[in-house]
């Protein structure tokens, strides 16, 4: 095996998600990178916010943290584990058993009852049904659901179909949710109840939260912010302060949903950017 | 207008290539189902002029026409379906772009009228590439011999007013399923595009076949007596009755499957049959008829062959084996088609959540299991429906040589469901594609 350029240098990660010096380019004939070196770390339970302009490589970033895309250079560990030493099946494994992923409109599978949409990974993952659903039906009623389970996704609005791909995204205990947008397509008042019941439920499992979004009371939500620009982020602080940087583990925290409030002030206090 | 039609024409040409696979798709089920369509007609034009010009004692000539017109009607059915596909899929498949026109301002009018201009021209294209293929065959059909003889190409051939005839009913037809399809757009929009739990068929069906079959029971007595016109529309109501049962019992086995599955990928497959039975049925109806055809064929033979000793009746039965065989043929690759075409469209149509499931962690070959289920579970019931029982018919009678005929409509048989089957692994890639990252 070819050394690693990280091998040496890899940091002491825990049981972080730690991506160095990411750079991603895209095959194409003229292609800009889309990332070009950055650093993130995301600690257990912690929830960061990525804000940036349209284009600017936030997508990209969530994919190469999630072992989506392969990084063209630079590494992504993910409780000690090199992502990109992994083989394709295992990856695809380890999206399924330790991330949870929303998207902008859900996606959920249109002929299958909420429940089923649910149960699906778990299924997936070996569960056997009727386990599955039990456990896909307590997470609904967590979110509000309850009652909605044998609903379609096209009988569900916009925030229920959310909150269904929320439970979607939990039911398997992830280590880490990766939401792109999720609250992209919702009013004002729906997306605050929804990013509510993501960070909040998030917190209560003990998950860390990744969230891209435009939508600045939506990053208030969160521990932190990352600003992604041209590939790049934003006003790198001081690095190497994990104390500071990562957020508080909050194992105090855990089971009590952050307010609003509390998740705005904390988000000010901690707008240090963990970046080279 | 000039300014919609100008609008239209940008988005006509700027289309991706990918976006225009659901138009290819749509072109070559027109195309199957015209050629299909063509060579059926062929066949029974074929035995019409034969039994014209047959010497007056000839007693077997009426015997093929008759025949020919069963297994011509027959075939009709599964041909307009896939037809009816091809049109579903050319006016499904425009909803983004009717809405960027309408947002530009055409009217709903014109919007409905570049819709069926457009679904004409995907008919009239495949119609002609569908006569092409008639022309084609005509060939390699010539080598086959019914009642001692080689049909001629001169007995296939129908002449040019008759094909252009086809084409130009191919067209009508399409416009006229073009219509239903923007009439229900008009009536309900979001019924069209978002899914909501499937209306449950009901059991009125059932009661309906029920009689249908009575009255061929009470027709098959009386055909003396009512003659051969009726006997034959009631046949034809029969083979209609086919097509109001099975997404019935579609429908009902894949609730069946849903409430038994424990693996993931039955449970979808089940799923989207419920969801959709009536295009589940469409895409395996075809194939079901034919493997009843076949069977019920391979029944008749026997039988003929065990009654009569009379050489003219030997080779009636050959004659019936070899036509049922040809039938077969036309039906599986009309089977296949229809399957692929409509599996095609459900992952152009689903390219999205296959990709979220795909990102989610979902290994691709659960996707292509589950699609595989998706098929083999109805073509498996429908295969049991349609043979399994003519089959049991048979056994009482299977000498050696009824024995040969059976493994024969077996391999068949088979053959028909792997063609199929081949059909879906056609659009793998389609799936590969959307699940891109
Ligand atoms: N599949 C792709 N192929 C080529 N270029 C891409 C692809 N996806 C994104 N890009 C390019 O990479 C850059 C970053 O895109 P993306 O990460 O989607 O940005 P964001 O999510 O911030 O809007 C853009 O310039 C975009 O055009
Ligand atoms: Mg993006």
């Amino acid at each position: 095996m070819r050394p690693h350029p990280t091998a040496v240098t890899a940091p002491d990660t825990g049981d972080a998600l730690v991506a160095r010096d990411l750079v991603k380019t895209y095959p194409g004939v003229d292609a800009v990178p889309a990332l070009r070196g950055v650093d993130v770390t995301v600690s257990p339970g912690e929830s960061v916010a990525v804000m940036g302009p349209s284009g600017s490589g936030k997508t990209t970033l969530l994919h190469v943290l999630a072992g989506i895309l392969t990084p063209t250079s630079g590494s992504v560990h993910w409780r000690g584990r090199d992502l990109a030493r992994m083989g394709d099946a295992a990856r695809t494994a380890l999206r399924r058993t330790d991330f949870g992923f929303v998207f902008q409109t859900g996606h959920l599978l249109g002929e299958l009852p909420a429940l089923e949409n649910v149960a699906l990974p778990l299924m997936l993952a070996g569960v056997p049904r009727r386990e599955a659903a039990g456990r896909a039906a307590a997470v609904l009623a967590t979110l509000g659901l309850g009652g909605l389970e044998r609903r379609r996704p096209g009988e569900l609005s916009g925030g229920q179909s959310q909150r269904v791909a929320i439970a979607r995204a939990l039911v398997g205990r992830p280590g880490v949710v990766f939401a792109d947008e999720p609250t992209g397509a919702l009013d004002q008042q729906t997306s605050a109840e929804v990013m509510g019941e993501l960070t909040r439920r998030c917190a209560q499992e003990g998950a860390a939260l990744v969230v891209v979004t435009h939508d600045a009371q939506v990053a208030g939500w969160c521990g932190r912010t990352l600003r992604v620009r041209d590939g790049r982020i934003e006003r790198p602080a001081t690095p190497d302060r994990p104390d500071l940087a990562t957020g508080t583990p909050n194992t105090s925290d855990r089971g009590t949903p952050p307010t609003p409030r509390d998740a705005a002030a904390r988000s000010r206090d901690e707008q240090t950017v963990w970046a080279r | 207008m000039r300014a919609a039609l100008g609008l239209w024409w940008g988005l006509q040409r700027r289309e991706a290539a990918h976006d225009r696979r659901p138009t290819l798709l749509a072109v070559l089920a027109f195309a199957v189902s015209t050629t299909a369509l063509l060579v059926s007609l062929g066949g029974t034009h074929a035995f019409v002029d034969r039994a014209a010009v047959a010497p007056p004692g000839d007693e077997y000539a009426p015997i093929y026409v008759v025949l020919a017109l069963v297994a011509c009607a027959l075939l009709v059915v599964p041909i307009l379906t896939l037809g009816g596909v091809a049109a579903r899929l050319g006016v499904a498949r425009r909803h983004a772009r009717l809405a960027t026109l309408r947002l530009a301002g055409a009217t709903s009018r014109q919007v409905g009228l570049m819709t069926l201009a457009e679904c004409a021209a995907q008919a009239f294209a495949g119609a002609i590439l569908g006569a092409l293929g008639y022309a084609l065959a005509l060939a390699p059909l010539s080598l086959l011999a019914f009642q001692g003889r080689r049909l001629g190409v001169d007995e296939l051939w129908l002449g040019l007013p008759l094909v252009a005839a086809v084409v130009a009913g191919v067209v009508l037809l399409s416009v006229a399923s073009g219509v239903g399809g923007l009439l229900r757009v008009v009536v309900g929009p979001l019924g069209v595009a978002a899914r909501t739990t499937p209306v449950r068929l009901s059991a009125v069906r059932v009661l309906v076949v029920g009689c249908v079959v009575l009255a061929w029971f009470v027709v098959g007595q009386l055909t003396q007596q009512v003659g051969m016109a009726v006997t034959l529309g009631v046949l034809a109501a029969v083979v209609a009755t086919i097509n109001v049962l099975g997404p019935y019992v579609v429908m009902l086995s894949g609730l069946a499957v849903a409430r038994l599955a424990r693996g993931p990928e039955t449970l979808l497959a089940a799923r989207r049959i419920v969801d959709d039975p009536r295009s589940t049925w469409r895409s395996v109806s075809a194939l079901g008829l034919g493997v009843a055809l076949a069977a019920l064929s391979s029944v008749g033979t026997v039988i003929a062959g065990d009654a009569g000793a009379d050489p003219a009746g030997a080779v009636l039965g050959a004659d019936i084996a070899t036509g049922s065989l040809v039938a077969l043929v036309i039906v599986s690759v009309v089977a296949a088609t229809s399957t692929g075409v409509v599996q095609a469209a459900r992952v152009i149509d689903q390219g999205p959540q296959y990709r979220a499931l795909a990102l989610a962690g979902a290994p691709i070959p659960f996707l292509h299991r589950a699609r595989l289920r998706e098929v083999t579970i109805p073509l498996g019931a429908t295969i049991v429906l349609g043979s399994v029982l003519p089959l049991l018919v048979l056994v009482p009678f299977a000498d050696l040589a009824g024995i040969g005929l059976l493994v024969r409509t077996v391999v068949a048989i088979a053959a028909a469901a792997a063609l199929t089957v081949a059909a879906l692994a056609a659009s793998r890639p389609l799936v590969r594609e959307a699940v891109r990252l």
